[in-house]
């Protein structure tokens, strides 16, 4: 029996889905199936039953948003949790909303990758579009600490 | 002396009658009468106006006209001329008649004879000639009369008693009464001072027959057809051997209308003031005016540098974001592969590790600029909560300990207790202060000392010394909250200070900061309507200054 979780990645960006699938696959937890293209998520998603969806914000012909609303109508995905991934907010704006924006956990990008599999591993044992205030994004510091007179 | 001829104009119709009065004429006149003969009225007439003559004798009786009209007729036609009437009957209410209105005789044919005849004509002419001498000086004097201004009275005083005056012609052309009116009423002169002049006219009067020397005394009167006119009255005594006034005479002069220009001349005078009054009151204006406009010129110009600038950010706004976007996605891959080639055992350590590192920090260094872009020119505004500002600075201190401990950087704080809490939104202002306490380390790369320090003060004042529990509710509106960072490092030469706040201005090596931290700390103070300022000595450190607003009638407990 297979217990590796099923991971869905959603984003138009190829090379960024390719090389997250790899690293995430050779941990050895996930099995990971990636779709570039917003339009197919849902019936990849029908397809793949995913345990947990990375879903990008901006993607062309359909956003983010919509692609989870149409998700959470579906019964065979209505429960999958969905973590939002994007480069359109900042860690700060994600963390000013305790990691969640519209209900939503969000990432933000550029993000480190064990920072992503711990939003990753939180968000597997969450109930779907419950509230998860055990997980915050990384502070901001990291990033303003590169900060310097100007 | 040989007298001259004498033209005669005969107009008769009885030409018998017109011989003989040229036989007349010739046999008994010495001097030379030459006589000229009209039959008819008209032909008369119309020989007048060409043909010069000096007198006519006209027959009542002609042929086109009759009576006393024939005699009117040649008066209109030749004013001047002596008529002497020629009639067959003796009619004395018709000779009189004739000669009341200007016919010089009146002589009946019958009774005709020539010397009388002669003598009559010469008469005639010479009467005529007196008359219109006489008309000529009565008209002159009339127009002088009529033109004049002044007239003279004489007053003879007995035993110190004037007597009625007497007044000249003139008197008519000024007051409108004639020197018998006023001879008829001796109090007539008197009324004829206006009223509220006739103390003076009389004090004049009491100090003349005193024997002083009056100077001339300017009054009004009530001329006869009731308008009010100025007279200057210049009386002038004569005395007797023993000095006392006997009489004295008054030039009366109408100086109605030199009164008038006087009055026009004072009133316009006045009008001149008033309205130099009111042209220095509207210069005063017009400068107020101007100066408003130039104020409100300058302020249209900042605003508009404002709008500019806001509008310019806004652009740049977007830009900055979709830029953001599209760097941030490739760097998300370059981050996943570096994390990806890590974990490999060759790269685990050695030069591919520290390969690793460099490229993982670069990645993070560009994200930093990219968002640090982003907030700067994003023009959102804070989403503000009462916040202690103390609380903010901790929080941000908390989260640079490890910069400070790496620097060996020692906190000073100074943070003042009660103070107002502030509308801030916590996440932004902990950013600014971030920013300001890793610029402070940068500045002190051999350790050092950040001092910070806040504190309330009146507004555009100094620090308030006393306890913040002395100062009422009310009186929050007008302080201020100041948070002072400040540094031992080698301080910010003088000309750089201007341009701190300016993007992308460093003094850092290439590749140490992103040049946006001071520009988003400012971005993010001045969008919570504070304000920041900078001050440094070369050696002495730099002290950055934030300055807000309290939010009244809130303080923190």
């Amino acid at each position: 029996m297979n217990n590796k979780k099923r991971i869905l990645i959603v984003d138009d960006e190829e090379r960024f889905t390719r090389i997250l699938r790899l690293n995430l696959g050779c941990t050895g937890r996930y099995t990971v199936r990636t779709e570039n293209s917003a339009l197919n998520a849902c019936t990849t998603a029908c397809e793949f039953r995913p345990d947990l969806i990375l879903l990008d914000v901006m993607m062309p012909g359909l956003d983010g948003g919509e692609v989870a609303a149409q998700l959470r109508r579906l019964p065979s995905t209505k429960d999958t949790p969905v973590v939002f991934l994007t480069a359109a907010v900042t860690n700060d704006e994600i963390a000013s909303r305790q990691g969640r924006i519209g209900g939503a956990p969000y990432v933000a990008k550029p993000v480190e990758l064990d920072v992503l599999m711990d939003c990753i591993e939180q968000n597997l044992t969450r109930q779907p579009w419950a509230a998860t205030p055990s997980w915050r994004p990384p502070p901001a510091r990291s990033l303003t600490g590169l900060y310097a007179r100007g | 002396m040989e007298n001259p001829t004498i033209r005669v104009l005969l107009v008769e119709a009885d030409a018998p009658f017109a011989r003989l009065v040229r036989q007349s004429l010739a046999a008994f006149t010495h001097s030379r009468i030459e006589l000229v003969v009209s039959e008819r009225l008209g032909e008369a007439l119309a020989r007048l106006s060409g043909d010069p003559v000096d007198a006519v004798l006209v027959d009542l009786n002609l042929p086109d006209s009759q009576g006393l009209d024939n005699f009117r007729r040649i008066q209109v036609q030749a004013p001047a001329l002596p008529v002497i009437i020629l009639a067959e009957f003796d009619n004395e209410t018709l000779a009189l008649q004739a000669v009341r209105r200007g016919a010089q005789d009146y002589l009946v044919k019958s009774r005709f004879e020539g010397r009388l005849l002669s003598r009559i004509i010469r008469y005639a002419i010479e009467r005529k000639r007196t008359e219109e001498a006489l008309r000529e000086s009565e008209q002159r004097y009339r127009r002088l009369l009529a033109s004049t201004t002044d007239y003279i009275y004489t007053v003879v005083v007995d035993h110190g008693i004037s007597l009625p005056a007497t007044h000249g012609p003139a008197c008519v052309t000024v007051t409108g009464y004639t020197a018998e009116e006023y001879a008829a009423d001796e109090h007539l002169w008197y009324r004829m001072v206006h009223p509220d002049d006739r103390q003076a006219v009389t004090d004049q009067v009491a100090r003349l027959l005193a024997g002083e020397t009056v100077r001339p005394l300017e009054h009004r009167i009530l001329h006869k057809d009731g308008c009010v006119r100025w007279v200057r009255n210049t009386p002038v005594p004569h005395k007797d051997g023993a000095g006392r006034v006997i009489s004295y005479d008054g030039l009366i002069a109408d100086i109605t209308e030199r009164k008038r220009a006087e009055t026009q001349l004072l009133q316009a005078n006045a009008e001149l003031v008033d309205a130099n009054r009111h042209l220095s009151q509207s210069e005063e204006a017009l400068r107020q005016a101007l100066a408003e406009l130039r104020a409100s010129h300058e302020q249209l110009k900042a605003t508009q540098l404002q709008l500019i600038r806001a509008e310019k950010l806004e652009s740049i706004g977007s830009l900055a974001a979709g830029v953001a976007h599209e760097v941030k996605n490739p760097l998300q891959t370059i981050l996943m592969g570096i994390a990806y080639l890590s974990r490999k055992p060759r790269t685990r350590r050695g030069n591919a590790a520290i390969v690793l590192n460099e490229m993982r920090e670069s990645i993070k260094r560009a994200d930093s600029i990219v968002r640090g872009l982003v907030e700067f020119s994003s023009s959102n505004h804070p989403d503000v909560q009462d916040e202690a500002l103390n609380e903010i600075i901790e929080q941000s201190l908390a989260l640079v300990k490890y910069e400070l401990t790496k620097q060996h950087v020692t906190v000073v704080r100074e943070l003042a207790a009660g103070l107002p809490l502030l509308k801030l939104e916590r996440n932004k202002i902990q950013q600014a202060f971030i920013n300001l306490f890793l610029n402070a380390i940068q500045a002190m790369p051999e350790g050092g000392r950040l001092r910070v320090r806040t504190y309330q003060e009146p507004r555009n004042g100094n620090p308030a010394h006393h306890g913040p529990a002395s100062l009422s509710a009310s009186a929050n509106a007008r302080i201020a909250i100041v948070a002072e960072v400040e540094d031992t490092g080698a301080g910010i030469p003088e000309d750089q200070l201007p341009r701190v706040f300016d993007p992308f201005f460093t003094t850092k090596a290439p590749g140490v900061g992103s040049g946006l931290g001071l520009p988003v700390t400012r971005k993010i103070v001045e969008l919570h309507g504070g304000s920041i300022e900078v001050a440094s000595l070369p050696g002495a450190g730099a002290r950055f200054s934030l300055t807000f607003d309290p939010e009244p009638e809130k303080t923190h407990e």
